[in-house]
C-alpha cells in the first residue's frame, strides 16, 4: 500500500476501504485478504466499539429462532458449526438449557423440541431434576426443560484475529479512530473517502477501489454520505448487566416469546444477562441505565433466583440495527432475513456496497457474501476461504481469554514480571506484548486500547488500582512523556463509570467509593482538565 | 485458637478508625473523655495523608478555602461545611495538627491560603495542610529548583517518568531516576510498607542515602515515593536528609 502525504493531507491508496472495526468489518477484512485483496479498515473508534463488543457473545444453537425463524435458526446450526472448526480457541462449547417456570405457556414449551427438530437443531428433553442437576441455581419452578448445543464465543478475539490475519496475509492494515467525513463521488464510482483523525483532527484521504460499509448501527449514515437512502435502520438498543463471578455452567435461555432478561450467558470468569429491546432515534451517548438494570434483573431471577443477591460489577448497552425494509439490490436467494447486503447499483453505485442487520453468530456469513460481491467487482476469481481455514492465534490477541493471563504469567515464572491488573492477573509481559504487536498498536495504545485487547479493568475493581499501575507501566515504557497518559486513564475510567453507576448498590458501592478516592483525591484526575488548561500544563491554578 | 474475650469498660466507644473516628478520638480525649476505638484499616491507607478543607469550587480550583466556604454557603446551604463556623474549622484543624505533630508526624500549620501540594502523578492538589515531609517539594516547584524524583526497581504505583512527564511543563528542572532499595535488588515486587518499615532501621537509612547520594548530582532536593518511615516519620525523614544533606519530600 502506498502512504504519501500532501499538504499535510496524509494519503493511503488501498484494493478495498472497509468502514466498521467489529466482527462483520473485520470478517470481510479476513475474507478479501484469503484472497489476496489489500483492505484498509477504518473505525471512528475502536475494534468492537459497537453491538460486536455489546452483546452476550452467544454463538447461538439455533433454538431462540427455532420456533418464528427456521431460516435463522437452521443459519446459527450452520454457522456455529464452522466456526467451532475454525475458531475453536475463541468458543467456549458449554452447552446451554432452555427453561419453562410457572407462569410461562406451556403450550409453547410443548411445541419447542418440534421446532428444533425441523431446523434440525440437536435438542434433549430434561426433567426438571435432570436440568437442576446441572444447573443448580435454577428456579425450583422449572417445569420443562431442553438442552441444547448453545455456546459462548469472544467477539473481541474474534476482531483481533480477523485484523492480525489479514495484516499477515496482505499487510492490510487497520486504522482506529478515524471518521469517513465525504465520499468524492465521479461517474458512479467514489474515488476517494476524506477522513478525519477523532484524536488529532488530522485530515486523511483514501484512494480505494471498492469501498465496504460495514459500520452497524451507523452504516445507514455511512450509505447517506454516498447519497444512498434505501438502507433505513431502526435503532434497537440492547442493555446487558454483568455478574462479579460465573453463575451457571452454560447457557439459560428462558423457553418463551423472546422477552427482557430472559439469557444468563456465561462469559469465562462472569456471567451476562440480558438484554432489553427498546427503539431509540439517536446514536448518541448510548449508556444502561438504572430502570433497565431493574427490568433485565426482575425478568432473570424467574429463571435464576440467586440473581437477586448477586454481587452485578457493569452494566453496558449495545445497539442492534434491524432493517426496516429490505434492500432491492441485494440477491434475495442468497442472503438470509438475518442480514442484508446492498450492492447500491440501483443507485448508480459502481464500487459501494453495504451489509447490515445480521447477528454475532452468522458475521462469518456476512463477510462471505460480501466478500464475494467485492472479488467479482475487483475480477478477482479466488473462492471464499474463512469456512475452512483456521483462524491463527498470536502472542499479542490472546489476552482476551479469561484465565490465560494468569496461565502464561505462572509458566513464565519471572519475578521481574508483575502483575499490574490483580482481579484478571494480568501482568506486564502481556501488556507489552499488547503495545508492541496487537492490531491497532501502529497507533498509540491507550489504557481503553489495552482494554479492548485484554482483560485490564474488567475485574470485580472496574479498574481501580490497574488503571493506576498500567499507567505508570505506559509512562515507564516512554509510551507517554505528557500529561496525556493521565487524560487517558480518566477517559478510560469515565467508561468505565458508565457502566458501574446503574449497578451501585450493596458491595459495589465502597469499591467505588474508594475509586473515587483513589482517582480523585490521591490522583487529583478530577482536576486535571482545569490544570492542563492553563497554557503552561500544571501551572499555578486560576486565581479566584 | 483460643479466643478470649477481652472487656473494656470506657466511656465513650469510637466505631470507625478513619479520620473521622480518629478524630474524635483526639477530641474526647482532650476533654478527658476515656475511649476506645474499633475498626480497621480501610482506605486511609490510600489517601494522600493531605487534609483539605475545600480546594475547589463549581469546577474552580481555590486558592483561598475561607472565602470560598461563603461561596458554598450561598450555593449549596445544606453541605456539612456550611453548618460549620470558620473559627471552629479553624479551631479543629489546629487541635487536629497539634495532636499529629506531638505524635511525631509533623503537620503545616493550616494557613489562610490554599497550598498546592504534589500527588503521586506529578499534579496538584490543593490542599490546607500537609505533612511536614513534603514540605520541602512545595517550596522546591515554586522556585522551580532543580530537583529529582527517584523511584524504585519492583514498586507498582509510582513512576518518577510519571511524575516528571506530568510535572515538567510547569517545572522544567524535574529529572527521574530509578534505585534498587537495599536488600531489596532482585527487581521482584516490594512494597511500600516493608520499605518504610526498613528505614526505620538505621543501617537501611545509612545504605539508601548513599544510593540517593550517588544520583544527586547538582541537584538540590529528592522527591520520593511515601516510605520514609512507619512509626516515626518525622525522626526517619530528618535523618535521612541529615545523611544525604539535601531536603527530601
Amino acid at each position: 500500500m502506498n502512504t504519501q502525504e500532501t499538504n499535510g493531507v496524509e494519503t493511503f491508496e488501498t484494493d478495498v476501504l472497509i468502514i466498521g472495526g467489529g466482527v462483520t468489518g473485520t470478517g470481510v477484512m479476513r475474507d478479501l485478504a484469503l484472497r489476496g485483496i489489500h483492505c484498509l479498515l477504518i473505525d471512528r473508534r475502536d475494534l468492537n466499539a459497537g453491538a460486536s463488543g455489546g452483546n452476550h457473545g452467544l454463538l447461538h444453537s439455533g433454538g431462540r429462532y427455532a420456533s418464528q425463524d427456521a431460516e435463522t435458526a437452521a443459519e446459527c446450526r450452520q454457522e456455529g458449526d464452522i466456526l467451532r472448526r475454525i475458531a475453536a480457541e475463541c468458543i467456549d462449547d458449554c452447552g446451554g438449557l432452555f427453561v419453562a417456570v410457572e407462569g410461562d405457556d406451556p403450550e409453547f414449551a410443548e411445541a419447542f423440541s418440534g421446532h428444533c427438530k425441523a431446523a434440525g437443531i440437536q435438542c434433549t428433553s430434561l426433567s426438571p431434576m435432570e436440568a437442576r442437576e446441572r444447573e443448580p441455581m435454577l428456579s425450583e419452578r422449572v417445569f420443562a426443560a431442553y438442552a441444547v448445543t448453545d455456546a459462548t464465543i469472544d467477539p473481541f478475539r474474534i476482531t483481533l484475529g480477523n485484523v492480525n490475519h489479514a495484516q499477515q496475509l496482505t499487510r492490510s492494515l487497520f486504522l482506529p479512530h478515524t471518521e469517513v467525513e465525504r465520499f468524492e463521488i465521479e461517474n458512479g464510482v467514489i474515488s476517494s473517502a476524506w477522513c478525519r483523525d477523532m484524536r488529532t483532527g488530522a485530515r486523511r484521504r483514501i484512494l480505494a477501489r471498492q469501498v465496504v460499509n460495514a459500520a452497524g448501527a451507523w452504516a445507514m449514515q455511512v450509505a447517506q454520505l454516498a447519497g444512498c437512502s434505501e438502507v433505513r435502520l431502526l435503532y434497537s438498543k440492547g442493555t446487558l448487566i454483568i455478574s462479579n463471578t460465573r453463575i451457571g455452567q452454560g447457557v439459560i435461555n428462558h423457553l418463551r416469546r423472546p422477552g427482557d432478561g430472559d439469557i444468563l450467558v456465561p462469559g469465562g470468569t462472569v456471567s451476562l444477562l440480558g438484554t432489553t429491546s427498546d427503539n431509540i432515534e439517536s446514536l448518541d451517548d448510548i449508556r444502561p441505565t438504572v430502570a433497565e438494570v431493574e427490568r433485565v434483573l426482575n425478568e432473570g431471577r424467574a429463571m435464576v433466583p440467586c440473581l437477586e443477591k448477586t454481587r452485578f460489577i457493569r452494566a453496558f448497552s449495545g445497539v442492534r440495527p434491524l432493517l426496516l425494509a429490505s434492500g432491492s439490490g441485494a440477491d434475495g436467494r442468497a442472503v438470509s432475513r438475518g442480514f442484508t447486503l446492498f450492492d447500491h447499483q440501483d443507485q448508480g453505485l459502481e464500487n459501494f456496497a453495504t451489509v447490515t442487520g445480521g447477528k454475532l453468530t452468522t458475521f462469518r456469513l456476512m463477510a462471505e457474501k460480501t466478500g464475494d460481491l467485492v472479488a467479482r467487482r475487483l475480477g478477482n476469481t479466488q473462492p471464499c476461504r474463512t469456512a475452512t481455514e483456521s483462524l491463527p492465534s498470536g502472542d499479542a490477541i490472546r489476552w482476551t481469554e479469561p484465565g490465560f493471563a494468569p496461565r502464561d504469567w505462572y509458566k513464565r515464572n519471572d519475578p521481574q514480571d508483575m502483575i499490574l491488573c490483580e482481579c484478571e492477573m494480568v501482568p506486564q509481559s502481556a501488556i507489552d506484548s499488547i503495545v508492541e504487536s496487537a492490531p491497532g498498536a501502529e497507533q498509540q495504545m491507550t489504557l481503553q486500547a489495552i482494554g479492548v485487547r485484554s482483560r485490564v479493568g474488567k475485574g470485580s475493581c472496574q479498574g481501580s488500582f490497574c488503571s493506576i499501575r498500567v499507567t505508570s507501566h505506559l509512562y515507564d515504557r516512554g509510551v507517554y512523556d505528557s500529561s496525556q497518559g493521565l487524560l487517558h486513564m480518566r477517559d478510560f475510567l469515565s467508561a468505565r463509570f458508565k457502566g458501574v453507576q446503574p449497578v451501585l448498590w450493596g458491595e459495589q458501592m465502597p469499591q467505588m467509593e474508594l475509586s473515587e478516592a483513589l482517582h480523585c483525591s490521591l490522583m487529583g484526575l478530577d482536576q486535571l482538565e482545569s490544570q492542563s488548561d492553563a497554557p503552561d500544563g500544571i501551572g499555578d491554578p486560576e486565581s479566584t | 485458637m483460643n479466643r478470649q474475650t477481652r472487656r473494656y469498660k470506657v466511656q465513650l466507644a469510637v466505631i470507625g478508625s478513619g479520620l473521622a473516628g480518629f478524630a474524635a478520638s483526639v477530641f474526647a480525649l482532650e476533654r478527658g473523655i476515656h475511649c476506645a476505638q474499633v475498626g480497621n484499616t480501610g482506605a486511609i491507607a490510600y489517601t494522600t495523608g493531605y487534609f483539605d478543607l475545600l480546594g475547589s469550587h463549581q469546577h474552580r480550583l481555590l486558592n483561598d478555602p475561607w472565602a470560598g466556604l461563603d461561596r458554598l454557603l450561598s450555593s449549596e446551604p445544606d453541605h456539612p461545611l456550611s453548618r460549620i463556623a470558620k473559627a471552629e474549622i479553624r479551631t479543629a484543624f489546629d487541635r487536629f495538627t497539634q495532636t499529629l505533630t506531638e505524635m511525631g508526624i509533623s503537620y503545616t500549620r493550616a494557613g489562610d491560603r490554599n497550598l498546592f501540594a504534589l500527588t503521586p502523578a506529578g499534579t496538584l492538589k490543593p490542599t490546607l495542610s500537609v505533612p511536614m515531609t513534603m514540605q520541602s517539594g512545595i517550596a522546591a516547584r515554586e522556585r522551580g529548583a532543580k530537583v529529582l524524583i527517584a523511584d524504585f526497581w519492583g514498586l507498582q504505583g509510582f513512576s518518577a517518568n510519571e511524575f516528571v512527564a506530568n510535572g515538567k511543563a510547569s517545572w522544567p528542572q524535574l529529572s527521574a531516576t530509578r534505585l534498587a532499595f537495599p536488600d531489596m535488588e532482585s527487581g521482584a515486587q516490594v512494597f511500600p510498607e516493608v520499605m518504610a518499615r526498613a528505614l526505620e532501621v538505621p543501617v537501611n537509612r545509612e545504605r539508601l542515602a548513599e544510593r540517593l547520594s550517588a544520583v544527586l548530582g547538582d541537584a538540590e532536593s529528592i522527591g520520593m515515593p511515601a516510605i520514609m518511615g512507619i512509626h516515626k516519620p518525622d525522626h526517619v525523614h530528618a535523618e535521612l536528609e541529615r545523611l544525604v544533606g539535601v531536603p527530601l519530600f
